[in-house]
């Protein structure tokens, strides 16, 4: 699949995220943040399991005989954390734009970092100066839309 | 949330996407019911009534998307993905701000949405721009 197909697809995903943003935190409004988090993870254990159900013919998928535990496979952890965090700020002042402008923030400095030194094992990729120039134009951006 | 996502690429290439948002959501469950059996109580199970039903979706979305993530993050990496999710996000996020009366600059928001958007097509721009020299 060529590059730009893939990053249309992750554009689409983007759109995915803010609406899924808006009804998680509206579910945030009327159950509470951790609450709210714990429903939309077992919500998303059943979506989740269903997309398993229906597609581990065509990709296969690895044998459980041999399960060995490893700390990556608590990765649930973060996003549960990040689901609450999401649901109680997207109810304060600061809204959906201020929710997204400060994770972005968070994840531009993230990503440059760990493309640069591969953290948990994601593979190093240089930045180069268009990566920089990129992620200035954003901020730039994700100010003047935090404050419009 | 970067966290999540470059351990998630990692597990969706070792085993597969799907199998990765499955461990995902089922972590994160597990992590959640103890955290709020620890902390809180299920009294919130009582409120389910007054939620408008489209709310319950977002999980839904949440493990679509997982499946995107592990998708795309070994094919082009860590930064390209998180800049193409933002965009994406900014753009439908001012839209349902609009909506909601939230965002009341609207001129504002759009010069916003154009430094994102030139900065997302940057790349594209740049690699036309060297292309066309060497030709």
């Amino acid at each position: 699949m060529s590059q730009n197909a893939v990053s249309a697809i992750a554009l689409l995903g983007g759109a995915l995220l803010s609406l899924m943003v808006f009804l998680n935190a509206s579910l945030a409004y009327y159950l509470g943040p951790v609450q709210a988090s714990l429903v939309v993870h077992i919500v998303g254990s059943f979506a989740a399991l269903i997309l398993f159900k229906i597609s581990y013919r065509s990709i296969g998928f690895r044998s459980l005989k041999n399960y060995q535990f490893h700390w990556s496979h608590m990765v649930g952890f973060f996003g549960a954390f990040a689901v609450a965090l999401i649901g109680y700020t997207v109810n304060t002042d600061i809204g959906i734009s201020g929710t997204v402008g400060s994770a972005v923030l968070g994840q531009i400095v993230y990503g440059w970092f760990s493309d640069y030194f591969g953290f948990f094992g994601s593979g190093r990729k240089k930045p180069n100066w268009q990566d920089t120039a990129q992620a200035i134009f954003l901020l730039l951006g994700v100010g003047l839309l935090i404050n419009a | 949330m970067g966290v999540n996502r470059s351990i998630l690429g990692k597990l969706g290439s070792e085993s597969n996407p799907i199998q990765a948002s499955v461990l995902n959501h089922l972590s994160g469950t597990i992590f959640l019911a103890v955290f709020i059996a620890v902390f809180f109580d299920f009294q919130f199970i009582n409120e389910f009534n007054k939620v408008p039903f489209l709310s319950f979706w977002g999980g839904a979305i949440g493990a679509v998307f997982i499946v995107i993530t592990s998708f795309v993050i070994p094919r082009i990496g860590v930064l390209k993905t998180s800049i193409f999710f933002i965009g994406g996000q900014i753009v439908c996020g001012s839209l349902i701000d609009i909506l909601m009366e939230k965002i009341s600059n609207i001129p504002q928001a759009a010069l916003g949405i154009a430094f994102i958007l030139l900065g997302l097509c940057l790349k594209l721009i740049v690699e036309k721009l060297s292309s066309r020299k060497e030709a």
